[in-house]
């Protein structure tokens, strides 16, 4: 990217914090608890050196990347075999998008009740909220693979996974790294409000409860800032890897 | 059935509704097939490669055809180089490599597909360029019959002209038969050693004569009038 380029990218950032700074400074910005850009950089400075925001962050960090990682693999999975017989994905279609749309966030307290307070019960409402927004993609998206390219891979003699690999993988992978930055985001709020709620003592949602018990606007401020870096980091290795891996998607 | 017969079809309904059809098709014979749109044609083209189960009827066809789908464009796989694309039908074959390579680059030359756009991937090739890939693809299987749904329809005039005399060249040299679907007068006439027609109101077979009968009696039956 050109200098002009990452200049523009940089003016909707630096804008968005020079109005902060200067919300910060008004009286409108004291009453509503809004943190000064130097009592931010303090709190920031302070979780460093004490070690405990790096460790909040690595455990959110570590919840998300499990929780999602194992949502794109059993969505996958269920999505490939689903996507591979269009007349029963037809079938079970509604049913799937009926599920996938029930709030994660509902179903931990049901997890919580049937198998107890610990990171499993987590893990698995995360897995849950993830599950869904993966494999509609990839079920879709093989049951509706050309009947004319499907075709000619059938005749071509391909058979097993040398036909998977040929045909299947590439039709899948758009849809499979489109869902995995969904799971990601939305393992990410999952993962925040539990830990907000029941049974941690570290994490992102831990802090920010801290904070707002304690009453330390900045130091919420700085958890809010941190996952939304956390989501974009991840949102944007993956469609780096999207990049690489789907050349052949337009756009 | 003919002990030189290739493809037999009796008594086939491709679809519920239609007409029962009865061909044979020889070794090394290249029949086109006509009709008006909606006729049956490319249903029919697909029972024969085996893609579509008939409604009734039996059906006696080669284990392996090559086969050429009239949406050309949705059958290249877009993740694919066009050279790789042509090389499909020869994966699931234990060639050696200079077989493999003998085999693509005459499917390719008698296409006449240039060599800067081999390692490009199908989309960004124009729709005659796609439509030249799918027809290389069709011809690089080891087949003795090839089943063509409007291989020529997206090409222009002349890439057309010269592209008929090379490919009815290849056919016959290779001794390949093919079933072409086709409303091309011209294509049927260059590429076809028969042509069938299908007609009435559920795709019975209509006519069934030579290409030697000439052009008046195939555009006859085409406009379902008699030759004089």
């Amino acid at each position: 990217m050109s200098a002009m380029g990452w200049l523009r990218r940089a003016m909707a950032p630096l804008a968005l914090l020079a109005l902060w700074g200067m919300a910060s400074m008004t009286s409108w910005g004291r009453e509503h608890s809004v943190p000064t850009l130097a009592e931010m950089t303090r709190a920031a400075v302070e979780g460093a050196g004490d070690g405990t925001l790096l460790r909040d962050l690595g455990d959110t960090l570590a919840r998300v990347l499990a929780g999602a990682g194992v949502a794109v693999l059993l969505g996958g999975v269920a999505g490939v075999w689903l996507g591979g017989r269009p007349s029963l994905w037809r079938a079970v279609e509604p049913t799937a998008d009926f599920v996938r749309s029930i709030p994660p966030i509902l179903v931990y307290p049901l997890l919580l009740m049937g198998f107890g307070y610990h990171e499993g019960s987590r893990l698995a409402a995360v897995a849950f909220g993830g599950f869904g927004v993966v494999m509609l993609p990839v079920a879709s998206a093989l049951a509706r693979v050309p009947a004319a390219r499907s075709d000619v891979v059938r005749l071509s003699g391909l058979r097993g996974w040398a036909a998977f690999r040929v045909l299947y993988v590439p039709e899948a992978l758009p849809a499979l790294l489109m869902g995995a930055r969904l799971a990601l985001t939305t393992a990410l709020v999952i993962v925040v409000v539990t830990e907000m709620l029941v049974g941690s003592r570290y994490g992102l949602g831990v802090r920010a409860l801290a904070a707002l018990q304690e009453y330390r606007p900045e130091r919420l401020w700085l958890v809010v800032l941190l996952s939304g870096g956390l989501n974009a980091a991840l949102s944007g290795a993956l469609v780096a890897l999207e990049r690489r891996l789907v050349r052949w998607q337009p756009g | 059935m003919s002990s030189e017969a290739l493809i037999e079809l009796r008594a086939v309904r491709a679809f519920a509704g239609a007409a029962p059809v009865s061909l044979c098709i020889g070794r090394g014979e290249r029949v086109a097939l006509l009709g008006r749109n909606g006729i049956g044609k490319s249903t029919l083209l697909r029972a024969i490669a085996g893609l579509a189960r008939p409604e009734s009827g039996s059906l006696r066809r080669p284990p392996c055809v090559g086969y050429m789908p009239q949406d050309y464009r949705a059958s290249l796989l877009p993740w694919l180089s066009v050279r790789d694309n042509v090389a499909l039908p020869l994966r699931a074959l234990a060639l050696s490599t200079r077989e493999h390579d003998a085999r693509l680059d005459d499917a390719i030359a008698v296409v006449g597909l240039p060599g800067s756009l081999l390692g490009q991937t199908p989309q960004r090739l124009s729709g005659g360029e796609q439509q030249l890939v799918a027809l290389a693809r069709s011809l690089a299987w080891q087949s003795q019959v090839v089943l063509f749904d409007e291989p020529l329809s997206a090409l222009d005039v002349s890439t057309r002209a010269s592209l008929r005399l090379r490919l009815a060249a290849s056919l016959e040299a290779r001794g390949l038969g093919c079933v072409l679907v086709s409303h091309d007068l011209d294509d049927v006439l260059s590429l076809a050693t028969r042509w069938v027609v299908l007609g009435g109101t559920a795709g019975e077979l209509v006519e069934d004569q030579p290409v030697s009968v000439g052009r008046a009696a195939l555009e006859a039956a085409v406009l379902g009038v008699k030759a004089p």
